[in-house]
C-alpha cells in the first residue's frame, strides 16, 4: 500500500510539473490549471469573495466530498506540495515527533489561519492563494524553479556549444530541449525572490518536523481536516495484538497518532499507510468496512475558544490593513492582462497562482509586490518595458483558473483596450528633435495603426532646419500592447508608455 | 554538285565551319541549347519574372540566371533569410511567401547543398511568427534546418568603413555559410520608405537594432558592407503598400505578381523601389551602398530580364 500510494504520489508529481512545463506557447493542452481546480480552498473562498457560485471549480467540490468519505487522502496522495516536502524532509537529519501536547497547539495553527482566510475572503479579500498549497507549487516551480533551472540549462548548453569536441552533439541536444523543455527566452519575474524565500522557509521547516507545513500551517489542509473530523467510511483501526511499542506514533509523519497508537488526532491522518507497514505486529489496517479490529478513539483538535476568537478577530481587524494603503493605481501605473474583470472584483477573484505569468510568452505579466497595495501581492501586473501583449495570443484567459482573466477570443482580444500609450516627449528621439526613430510605427500591430506619423518641419538644437516623422498615438485605436514601449531604442525608460486602464473596454 | 565522295578533309571543314557560323548567326540562346554551355555575357544580372504564382516564378528566374547550381556547390551550406519578423499570415504581406522559400529550398537541395538554414531574428515572438507565415512548415517538409536564432551566438564583427556604427554584433552562421540567400518582402515602411534586401539583413543583426532608424540608410548599408549575399530574391508577389512593416489590412495589400531574383543587391533594391514607385534618388542608402561598391545603382548599367510566366 505504501509503495501504491509513493508510486502515485510520484506520478502526480510528475503530472504536475508536466502542466507547469506545458504552460506555454502553443499551449497544446488546455487544461494547465488541472491542480488548481482541484483545490477547495481557493473554491470555498472564491465562492465567498465573489458571493456567488463558481463554475471552474467542480473538482474541487469533489475532492471535498470525497475528503467527507475517505479522509484526507489528497494530502497523502496528490498534493504536489506535500510531494515535495516528503521528498527533501529526506534532506533533514529525521526527527522524532515532539510532545503531544505541544504538537496538538502547532496543529491548531492552521486552523486558526484558515478561520482567518475564511474571514478575509466574507469581507472580499481573496489572499487564500497565498497560503494554497497548489498556488505555492505553481507560482514556487513555475516562477522560480522553472527558471532557474532554464538559466542553468542555457548556460551548460551555451559552455558545451564553445567546446569543439562536444560542440556539435550539445547543439543538437540544445535544439531538441529547446523545443521540449527549456523556454524560448530565459524568463524574468519581478520580485521572484519573495516567492522563492516564501517557498524555501516552508522547506526548510522540515528541520524541525516532517511535513511541518501540512501537519501544522496548511490551510487547505485544515480544510481538509475538518471535512474529515471522522471520515464515514475509511477508517484506521488497531487490532489486539498491538503490544504498544508507540512505534507508529513516532514515526508518523503527520503526527496523527497518539497514545502508544491507540489514539488518533480528528482530521490529522493523510493515509499515507507508513504506519501500517511498519507495524511490527501487524496490527494496524486500514478497511472499508469494521473486522475484528478496534476503532481507535478520536482525539479531538484543540481550538480554544480564545483562539478562535482571536481568528475571527484578526481577520476583520485587518481589512481596514489591506484596504487602507496608498498604492493605489492612481499612485502606481497597473496594467491587467487583457479580458481581466474590473479593478475591484480583480482583487476578489484572482487566487495569486501565477499560471497566467507562466504562460505569457512576452514576459509581459509579472507578480505584483505592493504596487497594487498588501491585497495585490503577487496578482498580475504588467510590465510593458519587459514584455508586451503578442497581438495574435490570448493564452492568459486560457489558463487562468478563477476567471478573474476572461477567456477570450482572439477577435475579442485585438479590440480589448487594457490601456493607453502615452509619449514622453521630453525622452523620445523624435521629439527632442534630432532625428527620425519611428520603431513605435513601425511595431504597432493594429492594422490601421495606433500610432501614425506627421511630417514636421522643425529647426534642430543646432539651428538647422530639418524634415522628422514625428509620432502620434491615436487614442480610439491604441489597445495598450506596450510593444511600442518595449521596443522603444531610448536607453533606460522608454520614450513610450502604456498607462492601464482600471475598467478594460472595447474597441467599437 | 562535287561528288560527296570525293570530299577532302579540307573540304569537309570548311564547310563545318560555316555551317557552325550559321549556327551561331541564327540565335545566340540557341548556342547554349546545341553546347549544353551557359555564356557567361549572356546571363543577365537580374531577372524578373511576372507570374500569379510565386514559386514557379522563382525557379524559372533562377533557371534564367544559369540554374542554382551555379550558386550552390555540393556539399555546401546555405543560408536562406526570409522577413518573418512579424505575426502575420502570408496574404497579409508582412512577411516573405512561403512559396518563394519552398522553391528555393528545392533548388538548393537539388544542386547538392548540405545544409539548408531558415531562419530571421524576429520583431514578434519568433514561434508564432515562424508558424503564422507558415515558412517554418513549408522548410521543415522540405528538409531544410529552420530554427530560431540562439542569442548567444551573436558576435561583434568590425565594420572598417563604417559611418553609422564601427562594429555590430552579427548572428554567427549568417557569416560562416558558402551561400547567403536574402530573401525580403517588398514592403512600406515609414522611415525607409520602402523595405528590400538591404534592410531585410537587419535580420541577423543583433543588439538594439532600433537604434538604427536615427540613421537607417548608414546603418543598413554599413551591416551590408561585412556580409556576403550571394542572391537576392526580391518577394514582389503581393505588396503591402500601407501601414507597413506589420500591416495586417487585406486593403493595404496589393498584387505585384512578380519576382525579382538578382545577383547585384543594390540594383535589385533599385528595381524594388521603381517597381514600388519610388526613385533610387529618394533612398539614400542606394547610393552610399554603390559608393562603398556593394553593387550598381544605375539600371541602364545593369542586364534585366523581364520574363513571363
Amino acid at each position: 500500500m505504501k509503495t501504491t500510494r509513493r508510486i502515485t504520489q510520484i506520478l502526480f508529481l510528475v503530472l504536475f510539473l508536466i502542466l507547469i512545463l506545458k504552460t506555454t506557447y502553443p499551449l497544446n493542452f488546455k487544461h494547465t490549471h488541472l491542480f488548481l481546480s482541484m483545490s477547495s480552498l481557493l473554491a470555498l473562498t472564491q465562492m465567498l469573495s465573489v458571493r456567488s457560485y463558481v463554475h471552474s471549480f467542480e473538482l474541487a467540490i469533489i475532492i471535498a466530498i470525497g475528503t467527507i468519505f475517505l479522509g484526507r487522502f489528497f494530502c497523502g496522495w496528490v498534493c504536489p506540495f506535500g510531494t515535495t516536502l516528503d521528498i527533501t524532509d529526506r534532506l533533514f537529519k529525521k526527527k522524532k515527533n515532539i510532545e503531544k501536547k505541544t504538537q496538538k497547539k502547532l496543529i491548531s495553527i492552521k486552523y486558526i489561519l484558515l478561520i482567518f482566510l475564511l474571514v478575509l475572503a466574507t469581507l472580499g479579500i481573496q489572499i487564500a492563494g497565498w497560503f494554497d498549497p497548489i498556488c505555492i507549487s505553481v507560482r514556487s516551480y513555475g516562477l522560480v524553479v522553472y527558471t532557474y533551472f532554464n538559466f542553468l540549462a542555457e548556460k551548460t548548453f551555451l559552455i558545451l556549444g564553445r567546446l569543439s569536441i562536444v560542440g556539435g552533439v550539445a547543439d543538437k541536444f540544445y535544439n531538441f530541449a529547446k523545443e521540449n523543455f527549456l523556454a524560448y527566452t530565459q524568463p524574468v519575474f519581478s520580485g521572484s525572490i519573495l516567492i522563492f524565500l516564501f517557498f524555501i522557509g516552508i522547506l526548510f521547516l522540515g528541520i524541525f518536523l516532517r511535513r511541518f507545513w501540512c501537519r501544522n500551517l496548511c490551510p487547505l489542509g485544515a480544510l481538509f481536516g475538518f471535512l474529515s473530523l471522522k471520515p464515514l467510511v475509511l477508517k484506521r483501526y488497531v487490532s489486539d495484538t498491538c503490544d504498544s511499542c508507540s512505534l507508529c506514533e513516532s514515526k508518523c509523519k503527520m503526527g496523527a497518532i497518539t497514545e502508544e497508537g491507540k489514539t488518533e488526532i480528528t482530521g490529522e491522518c493523510i493515509l499515507c499507510f507508513d504506519c501500517v507497514q511498519k507495524c511490527p505486529k501487524g496490527a494496524i489496517d486500514y478497511k472499508f468496512t469494521n473486522h475484528n479490529y478496534k476503532l481507535p478513539k478520536f482525539d479531538t483538535v484543540d481550538i480554544s475558544k480564545r483562539s478562535f476568537v482571536f481568528s475571527l478577530g484578526a481577520g476583520l481587524i485587518s481589512v481596514p490593513f489591506f484596504e487602507v494603503n496608498f498604492l493605489k493605481n492612481k499612485v502606481n501605473n497597473i496594467i491587467h492582462p487583457p479580458g481581466s474583470v474590473s479593478y475591484e472584483q480583480f482583487f476578489a477573484k484572482c487566487v495569486r497562482c501565477g499560471e497566467c505569468m507562466k504562460v505569457c510568452p512576452t514576459n509581459y505579466i509579472h507578480p505584483a509586490l505592493f504596487e497594487k497595495g498588501v491585497a495585490g501581492m503577487w496578482t498580475p501586473n504588467l510590465n510593458a518595458r519587459l514584455g508586451y501583449c503578442e497581438y495574435n495570443c490570448a493564452l492568459c484567459g486560457e489558463v487562468c483558473p478563477s476567471g478573474a482573466i476572461q477567456k477570450l477570443s482572439i477577435e475579442e482580444k485585438k479590440k480589448t483596450v487594457i490601456g493607453i500609450a502615452y509619449f514622453c516627449k521630453s525622452r523620445c528621439i523624435t521629439w527632442i528633435g534630432y532625428d527620425n526613430c519611428t520603431v513605435c510605427e513601425e511595431m504597432c500591430p493594429v492594422p490601421e495603426k495606433a500610432i501614425v506619423l506627421r511630417k514636421e518641419h522643425i529647426i534642430d538644437p543646432a539651428g538647422k532646419k530639418r524634415i522628422l516623422l514625428r509620432p502620434y498615438v491615436i487614442e480610439e485605436l491604441c489597445i495598450g500592447c506596450g510593444i511600442c514601449e518595449t521596443k522603444c531604442p531610448v536607453e533606460g525608460a522608454s520614450a513610450i508608455k502604456i498607462i492601464g486602464l482600471k475598467y478594460q473596454k472595447k474597441i467599437a | 554538285m562535287e561528288n560527296l565522295s570525293e570530299i577532302s578533309r579540307r573540304k569537309f571543314i570548311r564547310n563545318m565551319a560555316a555551317g557552325s557560323l550559321v549556327l551561331l548567326a541564327s540565335k545566340a540562346i540557341k548556342v547554349k541549347e546545341v553546347f549544353g554551355k551557359s555564356d557567361i555575357s549572356t546571363i543577365p544580372t537580374i531577372v524578373a519574372a511576372n507570374s500569379p504564382n510565386p514559386g514557379f516564378a522563382t525557379k524559372a528566374c533562377i533557371k534564367e540566371l544559369g540554374g542554382m547550381s551555379k550558386f550552390v556547390k555540393k556539399n555546401d551550406v546555405v543560408v536562406i533569410k526570409p522577413n518573418i519578423a512579424f505575426d502575420r499570415r502570408p496574404e497579409q504581406a508582412a512577411t516573405t511567401n512561403p512559396d518563394v522559400i519552398a522553391a528555393l529550398i528545392q533548388e538548393c537541395l537539388n544542386a547538392g547543398a548540405k545544409t539548408v538554414k531558415v531562419f530571421d531574428r524576429t520583431c514578434n515572438d519568433a514561434r508564432r511568427t515562424y508558424e503564422t507565415s507558415g515558412i517554418s512548415k513549408v522548410s521543415r517538409k522540405l528538409g531544410a534546418d529552420v530554427h530560431y536564432v540562439n542569442e548567444g551566438k551573436f558576435h561583434d564583427v568590425k565594420i572598417p568603413g563604417g559611418v553609422a556604427f564601427k562594429s555590430w554584433p552579427v548572428y554567427d552562421e549568417a557569416r560562416e555559410c558558402d551561400v547567403f540567400i536574402n530573401v525580403p518582402i517588398l514592403k512600406q515602411h515609414a522611415v525607409a520608405k520602402v523595405t528590400m534586401g538591404f534592410k531585410n539583413l537587419m535580420g541577423i543583426a543583433g543588439g538594439n537594432r532600433g537604434i538604427w532608424h536615427r540613421n537607417i540608410n548608414n546603418s543598413i548599408v554599413d551591416l551590408n558592407s561585412v556580409v556576403k549575399v550571394h542572391l537576392t530574391v526580391l518577394d514582389a508577389y503581393r505588396v503591402l503598400i500601407n501601414h507597413g512593416p506589420t500591416g495586417g489590412r487585406l486593403e493595404d495589400v496589393k498584387l505585384f505578381n512578380k519576382i525579382v531574383i538578382g545577383t547585384d543587391r543594390v540594383a535589385v533594391d533599385v528595381y524594388g523601389a521603381k517597381l514600388f514607385g519610388i526613385s533610387a534618388s529618394e533612398l539614400p542608402f542606394i547610393k552610399q551602398a554603390s559608393e562603398v561598391g556593394l553593387g550598381e545603382a544605375n539600371l541602364e548599367k545593369v542586364s534585366i530580364k523581364e520574363i513571363n510566366v
